[in-house]
């Protein structure tokens, strides 16, 4: 007799038998409702399409690493363009220059009307530098020791400045009471930049950071 | 699966070794000869002034500007509608361009700088705001 045919006519035989050892049941068998929703919170996570990338410990933690990956890359890319807005001025910080510009003032004078300088002493320096037109006074001064001086008095609407402040930490100081931006740059020149209620003064310079806050005080209208 | 999880992970891992490079973690200073730098548009009914300036340090020896007075066309494109260039072997420097007759739209003036020193140089783009006429 062939494999198959012996093992079909086993079960011929025998099935009816232990068919009728089995005890009768009455009722169906009723699951309990934990395990019901268990097995349906089980068949409907089946169905969803990423089921297989989620179905093993392993996979899921490799999921949440890389989530986690993602968010803290996102919060490093978000350093490059960090906007910070002081009182009067709104800088753009970027990996190697930050964009400044000035808040939108109507009162503020549309041309240069009244001209400011450094009024401190400023002999032993000469003018290297000038650029004066109806929305910029821009005067630099230099010595025999190579210190520079950049003075520039902008109109506020039209103040639209890229600065060099790659690895610079930007701050806030007081200048006669005008909140001021201030930081040292790459190549050592400390920077200060502030709304005096008419116009935006920008100064910078390569000498001592405590001169350059005392020569900024001494900014006053001149003309 | 597991293969393509691992792509997944081997990419994203790549991704955030090369950043801490690119966004600080390495103190490299790429800016050497530029402190400052603008491009300003005023409109005077149909007439532009363009400004592009630039302020480098001592060490600046040459800088070439490239000034573009654009328009934005209908598929809200930038054009170049004048240019300009000049080159100022000094650490300072400005080029002005006064335009008239120009029809109505939206310009913005974009200034390329090359800023020098010796023979190496470094290149900034900015852009003015947009403005109409």
């Amino acid at each position: 007799m062939a494999a198959g045919d012996y093992r079909k006519a086993i079960y011929d035989a025998l099935t009816a038998e232990y068919g009728s050892m089995l005890p009768e049941s009455d009722e169906e068998h009723v699951f309990s409702p934990a395990f019901e929703r268990r097995m349906n919170r089980l068949v409907k996570r089946r169905n969803k399409s990423y089921y297989m990338m989620i179905n093993t410990a392993g996979k899921r933690i490799a999921c949440i690493a890389g989530i986690v990956f993602i968010l803290s890359f996102s919060t490093v890319m978000s350093v490059s363009a960090l906007r910070e807005a002081f009182r009067d001025l709104f800088i753009n910080i970027y990996k190697r220059f930050s964009v400044v510009r000035s808040a939108e003032d109507f009162d503020a004078p549309e041309k240069i009307e009244d001209i400011y300088g450094i009024t401190s002493d400023l002999s032993g320096y000469d003018v290297i530098y000038t650029d004066l037109d109806e929305y910029t006074n821009n005067i630099i001064y230099s010595d025999e020791n190579n210190n520079v001086i950049d003075f520039a008095q902008y109109v506020k609407s039209e103040f639209d400045m890229g600065i060099n402040t790659e690895s610079a930490e930007i701050t806030h100081i007081d200048i006669k009471g005008n909140e001021a931006v201030y930081y040292e740059d790459n190549q050592g020149y400390n920077t200060i930049i502030w709304d005096n209620g008419d116009y935006i003064i920008m100064i910078s310079s390569n000498i001592d950071e405590n001169a350059l806050k005392d020569m900024a005080d001494s900014v006053q209208k001149v003309k | 699966m597991k293969k393509i999880v691992s792509l997944i992970m081997t990419i994203v891992l790549s991704v955030v070794m090369t950043s801490t490079d690119v966004y600080g973690l390495e103190k490299e200073i790429n800016t050497y000869y530029t402190k400052s730098y603008s491009s300003t548009l005023t409109l005077t009914g149909n007439s532009s002034s363009c400004k592009s300036k630039l302020t480098g340090y001592s060490d600046t020896t040459k800088i070439v500007i490239l000034q573009s007075l654009q328009k934005k066309d209908d598929n809200g494109s930038w054009t170049n509608v004048r240019t300009s260039s000049t080159t100022i072997y000094y650490f300072a420097g400005t080029l002005t361009n006064t335009y008239s007759g120009l029809a109505k739209g939206t310009y913005r003036v974009k200034s390329v700088f090359t800023v020098y020193s010796g023979f190496n140089y470094e290149i900034l783009t900015k852009c003015s705001s947009a403005k109409q006429i």
